[in-house]
C-alpha cells in the first residue's frame, strides 16, 4: 500500500476526464473505454494533480468523517485500480 | 394520357434525395410518408428509381442508376428503400449520430437510446401516441458546433406485431418479417420539424417491471458513446460533446414489459421543464 500513496499521480495523457453533476466521467483514449467515478473516487481524482498519495490522503482527511487510516486505504486502492486501468500515471520529470 | 412516374424530393439531415416511382399508387404513399420532410425541387444529391410491379415484372430498386434489390414484394422494396436511404443519410450526416428512438415535447428532445431490434422504434411510436412529437425512431443526431438536436424524422419502421400493438384496430395480414413504414399521422401523431435541447435521457430495459427512476446523467455517457453509428467515431471529440450535452440534462433508467404502459408512465412522470441552455 505504501509504494502507491509514495509516489506522485497525474491524469495519464490519454485520459480525457469530464465533470458531469460532480461527477468525473474518463474516456481512456487508449482503451476506447469509459469509467464512471463514484463521489468519493472523484474527490481523489480532482487531487491528483501531481501530489503523492499520501498528500492527497492528508487532504481528504480535513473533509471526511472516516480516520486518517481509512482513508489511506481508501485513496490507496483508488489510485491502484486508475493505475492499473491507465488513468493515472507518474508524472514526468 | 397522365403521367407514368411520379418524381418525390426530400431532405433529410442536409442530404437532398429524388426518388422517381412509376407507380402511381406506390408514389402516393411515399409522398404520404414523407411528407414532413418534402424539399422543393433543386438539384439533388441522390437519386432513387422504383420501377416494375406490373403482372410482367417484379420491382427494381434503383440508386444513382445502380440496382439495389429486385423483388417481387412492394413491402420489401419498400422496406429496403428506407434501409439504403437510412444508411446512406447518416453516413453523410456530419455530426454525431447514435442509435435512439428520440421524441420531444416543445423544445425539449427526449432520446431512448439502444442497439437495433433492443424495441425503439415501438417505444417511440408508442410515446408519439401518447402526445409527445416525433423526431426520430431511429438516430439521435446532434450538431457538433451547436450541441443541438437535428431532427431525423424518417417514416417509423414498426413490425407487424409492434403495429398491432400501436394500432390495435389495424387488421393483421402482411408479411410478418417485413416492417411497415408509418407516417407520425399514421398513429394519431405529429413531426417535429425544428432543432431541439436535449433535455433527457432514458435508458429502456424491456422485460422488466413498470418503472422509471432518476439516475445520475454521467450513467448515460458510455451507452451514448457504446450507441454511436459507425463513422461517427471521433471517439474523443465524440466523447466531449456527449459529456456536454447530458450535463444539463436528467437521466432517467426505464423498466417496461408493454411500450403503451411505459408511454403514458413517461408522459405522466417527467416533469416538463424549458431547457436551462
Amino acid at each position: 500500500m505504501s509504494e502507491i500513496l509514495d509516489r506522485p499521480v497525474v491524469a495519464a495523457p490519454t485520459a480525457l476526464a469530464r465533470e458531469i453533476d460532480g461527477n468525473f466521467t474518463i474516456y481512456d483514449k487508449e482503451n476506447d473505454s469509459v469509467m464512471v467515478l463514484n463521489d468519493s473516487a472523484s474527490a481523489i481524482w480532482r487531487l491528483c494533480d501531481g501530489r503523492t498519495g499520501s498528500a492527497i490522503a492528508a487532504e481528504l482527511a480535513s473533509g471526511f468523517a472516516a480516520g486518517p487510516d481509512e482513508i489511506e486505504r481508501d485513496v490507496a486502492s483508488v489510485l491502484e485500480q486508475l493505475t492499473e486501468s491507465g488513468l493515472l500515471v507518474s508524472p514526468v520529470d | 394520357m397522365g403521367p407514368t412516374s411520379s418524381s418525390l424530393d426530400i431532405d433529410l439531415l442536409g442530404t437532398r434525395i429524388r426518388t422517381i416511382v412509376d407507380d402511381l399508387e406506390l408514389a402516393a404513399r411515399l409522398e404520404h410518408l414523407l411528407i414532413d420532410i418534402r424539399a422543393s425541387s433543386g438539384t439533388p444529391d441522390e437519386i432513387f428509381e422504383i420501377t416494375g410491379g406490373d403482372t410482367q415484372s417484379d420491382w427494381v430498386l434503383r440508386h444513382n442508376g445502380k440496382g439495389i434489390v429486385q423483388s417481387a414484394s412492394r413491402d420489401r422494396l419498400v422496406e429496403r428503400f428506407f434501409a439504403t436511404l437510412n444508411e446512406l443519410v447518416l453516413d453523410a450526416f456530419p455530426g454525431v449520430a447514435i442509435h435512439a428512438g428520440v421524441v420531444a415535447r416543445g423544445p425539449c428532445a427526449i432520446a431512448i437510446p439502444g442497439r437495433s431490434g433492443a424495441g425503439k422504434s415501438t417505444l417511440t411510436a408508442a410515446c408519439v401516441r401518447a402526445g409527445f412529437s416525433y423526431v426520430s425512431d431511429e438516430a439521435l443526431c446532434i450538431d457538433r458546433i451547436t450541441g443541438e438536436v437535428v431532427p431525423y424524422p424518417r417514416p417509423l419502421m414498426l413490425s407487424e406485431t409492434s403495429h398491432r400493438l400501436i394500432s390495435p384496430s389495424q387488421p393483421s395480414g402482411g408479411e410478418s418479417d417485413t416492417k411497415v413504414a408509418l407516417s407520425p399521422a399514421d398513429i394519431g401523431g405529429h413531426t417535429n420539424s425544428v432543432a431541439l435541447t436535449l433535455t433527457d435521457v432514458i435508458l429502456a430495459e424491456r422485460n422488466s417491471a413498470l418503472d422509471l427512476e432518476p439516475i445520475p446523467p454521467s450513467e448515460v455517457v458510455a451507452e451514448l458513446l457504446e450507441r454511436c453509428f459507425e463513422g461517427h467515431q471521433q471517439r474523443a471529440g465524440t466523447f466531449e460533446l456527449l459529456s456536454s450535452a447530458v450535463t444539463d440534462c436528467r437521466a432517467w433508467r426505464l423498466g417496461y414489459r408493454n411500450a403503451l404502459d411505459a408511454a403514458a408512465l413517461i408522459r405522466r412522470a417527467l416533469p416538463f421543464s424549458q431547457p436551462s441552455r
